[in-house]
């Protein structure tokens, strides 16, 4: 059996486990979870993934279960992320966002979305430019700080599993030390949409962030924390391109200036 | 949008324009300013409806094509009856 492997998911640390067909795959999660590989930790949590064939796909935060490798690979991921935002409920506010950095300034742009509409595009057309923080959750401590989730980012190719694929891989940028939240925005892409930017007033901002968070009810004031998340405020940006993404999201990251 | 009125209220956030956000369980309602400020009025205990349209009409002014008072009345039998809030007749 392989070592496991340890991989930092916003303030935890979890071990993998590889068994059974899974330990084919150690290269394959060490080379897509290069980013966040872990030297060492204490208090670390820890997964099981077990490949093995006629299997019925299944995940919890500490245990994967699948017939294939590619199948292993996805919920892995999942795994991994919820074990995450387990750890950081009742203390981090956690965005279902991408999170990117203006590499001059260090100003941090948050795009929420749901699932399938936009994060992992943006993440991966973007990044190349600016610095990746994570394509599926941002956190946020109480002081405001960001915590990063640089994972592998979760491509739709051919089949039914997503392609877990390497930031690094990708070309995308590390992100710079410390990042400043400046803005929040919230992605409606649409097809042939005339590309605009729609500023919320705060308490439809702060519902509408809502709908885009893990655990929020966990966290003491909640609504005060969405809040103080976005202090220069939170717009909706409907598009249709990832070239109107970036001409819209630059004038918001310098407007914070 | 169906609300859980047997949630708990976890947080009220009210913003420089009047309006609020209000979380009860895992929803978040965008409160109008008159409902915020009857909201308000009741949460700090002011449950006399005379008292509660005066104060309605020096803070904010009766809507429009009604009068504070009869605003008031009929939201609260709302509450009322939705059982949020309970009224002494």
């Amino acid at each position: 059996m392989p070592e496991p492997i340890l991989v930092r998911t916003l303030e935890q640390v979890v071990a993998i486990h590889l068994h059974d067909e899974a330990e084919e795959l150690e290269q394959d999660v060490r080379r897509a979870w290069s980013r966040c590989l872990a030297p060492d930790a204490t208090d670390a949590g820890r997964i099981d993934v077990v490949v093995r064939e006629h299997t019925r796909p299944r995940r919890t935060s500490t245990t994967v279960e699948a017939s294939s490798p590619q199948a292993a690979m996805e919920l892995l991921t999942q795994a991994v992320t919820l074990a995450g935002l387990e750890h950081g409920a009742g203390r981090l506010l956690m965005l279902h966002a991408c999170g990117l950095v203006e590499p001059v300034s260090g100003r941090a742009v948050v795009l929420a979305a749901p699932s399938g509409t936009g994060k992992s595009t943006a993440a991966r057309h973007l990044g190349v430019r600016w610095g990746y923080l994570s394509d599926e959750t941002v956190a946020l401590r109480e002081d405001g700080t960001l915590v990063p989730y640089p994972k592998p980012l979760s491509l739709r190719e051919e089949g039914r599993w997503k392609t877990q694929v390497s930031p690094d891989d990708l070309g995308l940028l590390a992100a710079t030390e410390g990042p400043e939240l400046v803005s929040v925005v919230i992605l409606d892409r649409r097809e042939d949409v005339t590309p605009e930017v729609v500023p919320l007033s705060l308490s439809e901002a702060v519902a509408r962030l809502a709908e885009h968070t893990s655990y929020l009810p966990a966290l003491p004031r909640p609504l005060h924390r969405l809040a103080q998340a976005a202090p220069a405020g939170v717009a909706v940006l409907r598009y249709a391109s990832t070239a109107d993404l970036e001409r819209r999201l630059l004038p918001l990251v310098q407007a914070a200036a | 949008m169906k609300v859980n009125l047997s949630a708990d209220v976890l947080d009220v956030l009210v913003t420089d324009d009047g309006t609020s956000a209000v979380m009860v369980g895992t929803q978040v309602l965008v409160l109008a300013p008159l409902p915020t400020l009857l909201v308000g009025l009741i949460q700090t205990g002011t449950r006399d409806l005379a008292t509660l349209a005066r104060r309605l009409d020096a803070l904010a002014g009766p809507p429009v094509g009604t009068s504070a008072q009869a605003a008031t009345e009929a939201l609260i039998g709302q509450l009322e009856g939705a059982g949020v809030v309970a009224v002494s007749h």
